[in-house]
C-alpha cells in the first residue's frame, strides 16, 4: 500500500497518543478522585442548564470520613451550605436569562444520600439546575468553585451543548468556561 | 522627490539580484507559515466532522483518545472487545435512543473493514449533522454483501457486483477469507471522512468469516461453506465499540458515569468531543513545534539577508554620496531605505500568500481523492491574516537595521566618503 499523508498523520497522532498515554491515561478516568480535582460537567439545552460536579471530600473539607468533632461537624455544614447556594459560586452570562431552580448534594459520607463511602476516599456529587429563556445564548459560565474552596486547584470541564461537545481544563485564576466557540 | 526615487529605483535595480533573494525568502517563510496555519486549522476540520451526532462512544476500558482514534478514525487497534450482553443492557437503559455496535480488525487491500448493523446507515451523522448516502446500491441485507466507501469504490475501480475477499487482520501479514467471497451491493457517496476509506459489512457477516477461525487462523478441514453458515446463529459474542445515541443531552454525564460504574466488564464511555479536545492537547504540541520551527526559518533567512544588505552598505557610501549630491538630506536617505524594505517585504510576503493559496487549490484535489484530506483553499482565516501581517511588520522591521545603519553613514560621509 502507498505510504499516504493520511497515514503518516495518522501515524503521528498515534505516536504523540502513545507517548502521552500516562497523562492521557489520567484524563480518561474522568470521574477519578484526585485530590485538588473537580470534575464539572455541563449541559446546555435550550431552557435548562446543568452543572454536575463530582470532587474527593478532601477538596471541600480537608478530611474524607463522617466528619466527629463538632468543628468538623461544622465545617461539614458550612461547605454544604455554600455548594447549595450555588449563584455564590456560578455566575452564568446574563444573556441567557437563567434562574437557579434546584440543588441536589449527593455525599455518603456527609449523610446526604448517595453510595456510602468506600475505603480511604469519599466523594460528593451534585447537580445544579437553571431554567433559562435561553441557555444556547450563554457564551460563558464561570465556575469559582477554586474562590469557594481552596483546597480545589483544577476543574476538568466537560461540555455538552448545541454546538457539540468540547473539553476544558481551568486552573491558576481561571474561571471561565466558554461555551461559544 | 521625483529624481530621487528615480535614483533609488536605478539602485535597486542594481541590486536586483540580492533584494529577489530577500522576496524569495520572505515569500518562503509566508508560504511556510501560512501552509502550516492552513494545514493545522483544515486538519481540525477534518477530524471535527468525522463524527457529529453520536453522544457517547463505549468500548473496553483503555485511554479516551484511543478508543477515538480506533472507533471513529480506524488508527490503531482495540486491545479488548466489548461483550455482547453489554451491548444489549446499553440500548436497554431507559436514557438511550439508539446504540450502533461496530466491529473491526479485518481489512481488503488496505482498506479497513467494519462490521456493523443496519441502523449504521441511519444513525450516523457527520460533518454538520448529515447523514450518509448511497451514491449507488443499496445497504446489505443478508451475508456476504458489502457496502464501500466512496475512495474505496474509486481508487479500486470497483462497481456494483464486484466481488472481493476480506483479509483478516491488517498489518503486512493477512491471511485472507478467501473461501468467503463478498458482493458489493452499495456505493456510499463521499463524505470527506474515514467512512470513505472504509469497507461496510454486517455484524453477521463479520462473524460468519471467524466462526471457523481459531486464534486467527482457520481451523483446517472444518471450513464452513457460506451456505452451511447462512443457517447458523450469527449473533456476534463481541463487538469493537458501540455508538450510542441519547434521547437528551443533559443524560450524556450520567450514562457515562454508569458505564463507568458498569459491573459485569470493565468499560468506557467517552464524549467525541471531548476525546478529541484531548486528542488537540496532545497534537498541540507538536503543532506549536512546527509553528516554532517556520518562525526559525524565517528569522534565520531574515538574519541572513539583513547582514547582507549591511555588508553591502559599505560599497553603497558613494551611492549614498550621490543621492546627498542631488539634494537628499540623511532623512530621506533613512526613508529612501525604509521604502525600499517595506515595498521588498510586502512584495515577499504577497507572493507567499499566493503560493499558499496556490499550492491548497492545486493540491488539494490530489489530497481529497488520495488521503480523503480535505484543504480549504478559500480566503486566508484571521489567523493566517496575523501572521501575514506579522512577517511583514518583522520584515520591515528588520530592514530598518541596513537603513538606520546608511541613515548614520551619510550622516558622517555628508557628500565625501572617506573610502
Ligand atoms: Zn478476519
Amino acid at each position: 500500500m502507498k505510504k499516504s499523508l493520511r497515514t503518516s498523520l495518522a501515524a503521528l497522532a498515534a505516536l504523540a497518543a502513545a507517548v502521552m498515554l500516562p497523562t492521557l491515561a489520567l484524563a480518561q478516568t474522568h470521574a477519578a478522585h484526585e485530590h485538588g480535582k473537580v470534575a464539572v460537567d455541563i449541559a446546555v439545552e435550550r431552557e435548562q442548564l446543568t452543572i454536575g460536579i463530582d470532587t474527593p471530600l478532601d477538596n471541600l473539607l480537608g478530611f474524607e470520613r463522617a466528619p466527629r468533632s463538632a468543628a468538623e461537624k461544622q465545617a461539614a455544614d458550612a461547605a454544604v451550605a455554600r455548594l447549595r447556594a450555588a449563584d455564590g459560586w456560578l455566575r452564568i452570562d446574563p444573556q441567557a436569562g437563567c434562574q437557579l431552580q434546584a440543588v441536589t448534594l449527593e455525599s455518603g459520607a456527609l449523610g446526604l444520600g448517595g453510595a456510602p463511602a468506600e475505603g480511604e476516599h469519599a466523594d460528593l456529587e451534585g447537580s445544579v439546575t437553571y431554567r433559562c429563556t435561553d441557555a444556547t445564548r450563554a457564551a460563558w459560565i464561570d465556575v469559582g468553585l477554586a474562590d469557594a474552596f481552596k483546597r480545589v486547584k483544577v476543574l476538568q470541564v466537560q461540555v455538552a451543548g448545541p454546538q457539540g461537545q468540547a473539553k476544558q481544563t481551568l486552573s491558576g485564576k481561571n474561571r471561565r468556561v466558554v461555551l461559544a466557540k | 522627490m521625483t529624481p530621487l526615487i528615480t535614483l533609488a529605483a536605478r539602485s535597486a535595480w542594481n541590486r536586483r539580484f540580492t533584494l529577489m533573494l530577500t522576496v524569495a525568502s520572505i515569500a518562503l517563510a509566508t508560504l511556510l507559515l501560512m501552509g502550516i496555519e492552513r494545514l493545522r486549522t483544515d486538519l481540525r476540520a477534518n477530524f471535527s466532522s468525522a463524527v457529529s451526532g453520536t453522544d457517547l462512544i463505549v468500548g473496553a476500558r483503555t485511554g479516551s483518545t484511543q478508543l477515538l482514534l480506533y472507533s471513529v478514525f480506524r488508527i490503531g487497534a482495540a486491545t479488548n472487545n466489548m461483550g455482547w450482553a453489554s451491548v444489549q443492557a446499553l440500548a436497554a437503559h431507559r436514557a438511550v435512543a439508539w446504540v450502533v455496535p461496530i466491529s473491526l480488525g479485518d481489512s481488503h487491500r488496505g482498506y479497513p473493514v467494519l462490521g456493523t448493523s443496519g441502523e449504521y446507515f441511519e444513525r450516523f451523522r457527520y460533518g454538520n449533522r448529515q447523514p450518509l448516502k448511497l451514491a449507488e446500491g443499496r445497504a446489505f441485507n443478508q451475508l456476504f454483501e458489502a457496502v464501500l466507501g466512496a475512495d474505496v469504490a474509486e481508487q479500486l475501480g470497483y462497481k456494483l457486483g464486484q466481488r472481493l475477499t476480506l483479509a483478516h487482520g491488517s498489518g503486512e501479514l493477512v491471511a485472507e477469507h478467501a473461501d468467503k467471497p463478498f458482493v458489493v451491493t452499495g456505493i456510499l457517496a463521499r463524505t470527506g471522512t474515514p467512512v470513505d476509506r472504509t469497507v461496510h459489512i454486517s455484524l453477521e457477516s463479520m462473524e460468519a468469516l471467524h466462526v471457523d477461525w481459531v486464534g486467527g487462523v482457520q481451523m483446517p478441514g472444518r471450513a464452513l461453506t457460506p451456505d452451511q453458515l447462512r443457517e447458523m446463529n450469527l449473533q456476534p459474542k463481541a463487538v469493537t465499540a458501540a455508538l450510542v445515541g441519547l434521547k437528551s443531552r443533559p443524560a450524556v454525564f450520567s450514562v457515562q458515569r454508569w458505564v463507568a460504574d458498569y459491573r459485569a466488564e470493565p468499560l468506557m464511555a467517552i464524549l467525541p468531543g471531548v476525546a478529541l479536545d484531548e486528542l488537540w492537547e496532545v497534537v498541540g504540541v507538536g503543532e506549536k513545534a512546527l509553528l516554532a520551527m517556520s518562525v526559525m526559518v524565517g528569522v534565520v533567512s531574515l538574519a541572513g539577508l539583513v547582514s547582507v544588505v549591511l555588508a553591502g552598505l559599505n560599497e553603497r557610501r558613494r551611492e549614498l554620496a550621490v543621492l546627498r549630491a542631488v539634494g537628499a538630506g540623511p532623512r530621506h536617505v533613512l526613508a529612501l531605505l525604509a521604502l525600499e524594505g517595506a515595498l521588498v517585504t510586502l512584495a515577499g510576503a504577497l507572493l507567499g500568500l499566493l503560493l499558499a493559496l496556490g499550492g491548497a487549490a492545486a493540491l488539494g484535489p490530489w489530497l481529497q481523492s488520495r488521503h480523503g484530506l480535505v484543504i480549504g483553499w478559500g480566503m486566508p482565516s484571521t489567523a493566517q491574516w496575523m501572521l501575514f501581517a506579522a512577517v511583514v511588520a518583522t520584515g520591515w522591521l528588520a530592514s530598518l537595521l541596513p537603513a538606520l545603519r546608511a541613515y548614520r553613514l551619510s550622516l558622517v560621509d555628508g557628500l565625501s566618503p572617506r573610502i
